[in-house]
């Protein structure tokens, strides 16, 4: 099961979320806490720096290479300090026909568009249904689908469920579209009698407003013979952190808790051994967080698809 | 261990029944000065800790928040019992307000007699269980004040009768981990197993449950619900436990329990429930699972803490 991070706050340093804490992304990558699936089938980033030039278009990072000696990720994550990133490493099942690709890669980001996206999850049987989404998707993005993964499938559904898949979608715009598309996969679901469970975890950001849902399909039903069962048998985790500036504090990286609130930490597991400063997201929810002049809204909706 | 000692742990609920010196033979003596931190939070859990003399503060950390002082404990006080059951994380700190003598039990102590099967170690085992349980339905109840609006009244149904998931799928669920495969037949044949649609009510909020229930595919959740909204406090997975808080406190459920999804569910009724609590695999698993409930109604207590943060409240 892949892992995930994203963060929207004050310029925090990549290498800090990344390498740093004793539970960092890349540490994720091999040594997770909470699946038992690692994390090994490559690294992707997103990260958007107001002060960069074209700042609305994020630094755009993809590699099959394994995070943890990636020299160049690991010199560009010292010198990068975005003030929103989506940062994921991507598990694989171990079997033979697992592919290692540059196209399987998240977060995906086409040329143009304003939305990052990632998935942590997997939808079982995603062969099945993939080709009746077509209908879902703008004639102009089905031509960009260059992979038959279920996430870039499930990043130009979302896309096409924007008013304009090219513009800056607010908050509300993008959990609206979370929704959208959650509901068009259950509808596909249904009608190809698909009853499996199916996290799906997903995460968007345009570097401004991010949504993030911890959901599942038919969770808590499995096929009878089914590698990934030890994985999925827990609800898929998904846990935030928020407050001033997530830093050091008498040895320990946490939010401090100076006002305003103005950064949030989402991640798969949280980044250090002591969780006790993160909450979990609950199941079946939607977190919506927006930066608005150093002000953070964080919101929690129940997600009924 | 000193007369003192003896005979406050005589006094206490926790210890009734167990001989004195038994317990002397288990409870270690310790000191703390003022101010000296007796665990951090985010440690793991290893001892439970009874007050002899002096008093503690229990103090947490919240996401964006300072530390924020939770209760203060004295003498004939019991903390840090659920380290007995599980060797999860302390979820707040806890420091003597003033020199405070405690009396220590330690986890691997207390497994040592578990696994030795001790009768006074079986005893205690069911007790902290019963206080967790109690705990649990005291956190539902904190929740539940913070709910504006009255509450909303659900009938609660049963299943159609189901056919059970095979051994093997059930053996890798958490409720059933320990069980050997005719352990678990047995489990199977004196409970019943039930098929539920989603939606469907199982437990009601106010009533005493029907029945242990175990999810064994599919989800159940318990929400308090009132008509100003509602505070869903666990979510029970496949393998999960739900609606049994109120039976081993010898009270009403705290909470409704209703199907998130369609779902196959264990129940155990209650006159059964007694008889297997007396198995081993079984007390370990309810264990296992009320701390896991536990942790989890702690979810939507902090967050209720923050907001009244943000809002500026005390």
């Amino acid at each position: 099961m892949c892992r995930v991070l994203a963060y929207l706050g004050r310029p925090l340093p990549l290498g800090v979320v990344l390498y740093d804490t004793d539970n960092s992304l890349v540490r994720q990558a091999h040594s997770p806490r909470m699946t038992a699936m690692l994390n090994l089938a490559g690294f992707g980033v997103a990260a958007w720096d107001p002060r960069s030039v074209a700042p609305h278009e994020p630094l755009l990072y993809r590699s099959t290479a394994l995070p943890v000696y990636d020299r160049n990720l690991r010199n560009l994550a010292r010198k990068v300090a975005p003030t929103c990133a989506l940062a994921h490493v991507r598990g694989v099942e171990l079997s033979e026909v697992g592919v290692v690709s540059e196209l399987s890669l998240h977060p995906f980001h086409w040329p143009g568009t304003r939305v990052a996206f990632a998935h942590n999850g997997h939808l079982r049987e995603f062969d099945r249904m993939r080709f009746s989404l077509v209908p879902h998707i703008h004639a102009e993005l089905q031509r960009r689908i260059g992979g038959m993964g279920d996430t870039e499938w499930l990043y130009a559904v979302f896309l096409s469920q924007l008013r304009d898949p090219y513009g800056t979608p607010a908050a509300n715009e993008l959990a609206d579209a979370a929704v959208k598309t959650l509901g068009i996969v259950r509808a596909m679901r249904e009608l190809h009698g698909i009853e499996t469970s199916s996290p799906t975890n997903l995460f968007a950001t345009t570097g401004r407003d991010l949504v993030a849902t911890r959901f599942s399909f038919d969770y808590g039903w499995y096929p009878d013979v089914d590698s990934l069962l030890e994985v999925d048998l827990p609800f898929v985790s998904l846990w935030y952190t928020l407050g001033d500036a997530y830093a050091l504090h008498d040895g320990e990286w946490t939010m401090g808790s100076d006002y305003p609130i103005c950064s949030l930490l989402l991640a798969s597991e949280p980044l250090t051994v002591d969780s006790s400063t993160w909450l979990e997201v609950p199941e079946y929810s939607l977190l919506v967080g927006s930066l608005d002049r150093e002000q953070l809204h964080v919101e929690l909706h129940d997600l009924d698809v | 261990m000193t007369s003192t000692s003896e005979q406050l742990l005589g006094s206490l609920p926790l210890f009734a029944g167990l001989e004195p010196g038994e317990l002397s033979g288990l409870l270690a003596a310790c000191d703390l000065e003022t101010g000296e931190q007796l665990w951090q939070q985010g440690e793991r859990g290893d001892a439970l800790y009874v007050v002899e003399a002096g008093s503690l503060e229990v103090a947490g950390r919240l996401p964006g928040r300072g530390e924020l002082s939770l209760a203060t404990v004295g003498p004939g006080d019991v903390v840090g019992e659920l380290a007995l059951l599980d060797s999860g994380l302390r979820t707040a700190g806890v420091r003597a307000l003033e020199p405070t003598r405690l009396l220590r039990l330690g986890r691997v102590e207390f497994r040592a007699l578990v696994v030795s099967r001790n009768p006074s170690a079986r005893l205690l085992r069911r007790r902290i269980t019963e206080i967790a349980c109690a705990r649990l339905l005291q956190r539902h109840r904190t929740l539940s004040s913070t709910l504006p609006g009255v509450f909303v009244h659900a009938v609660a149904t049963r299943g159609a009768m189901a056919r059970p998931p095979d051994l093997e799928y059930l053996r890798w669920l958490p409720f059933f981990r320990e069980y050997r495969a005719a352990e678990l037949e047995q489990l199977l044949a004196s409970a019943s197993v039930e098929r539920v649609p989603r939606g469907a009510v199982l437990v009601t909020e106010g009533e005493v449950s029907a029945a242990l229930f175990v999810t064994l595919n599919g989800a159940v959740e318990e929400v308090i619900r009132r008509q100003g909204g509602s505070i869903r406090v666990a979510l029970a997975g496949p393998g999960r436990g739900f609606g049994y808080a109120g039976l081993l406190a010898r009270g009403a459920a705290t909470a409704t329990a209703i199907a998130r999804e369609r779902s196959v569910v264990l129940a155990v009724a209650p006159r059964e429930l007694e008889r297997q609590l007396r198995e081993d695999p079984f007390a370990s698993a309810v264990e296992r699972d009320v701390v896991g409930a536990l942790r989890q109604a702690e979810r939507p207590q902090a967050r209720l803490a923050i907001r009244r943060n943000e809002r500026g409240e005390t």
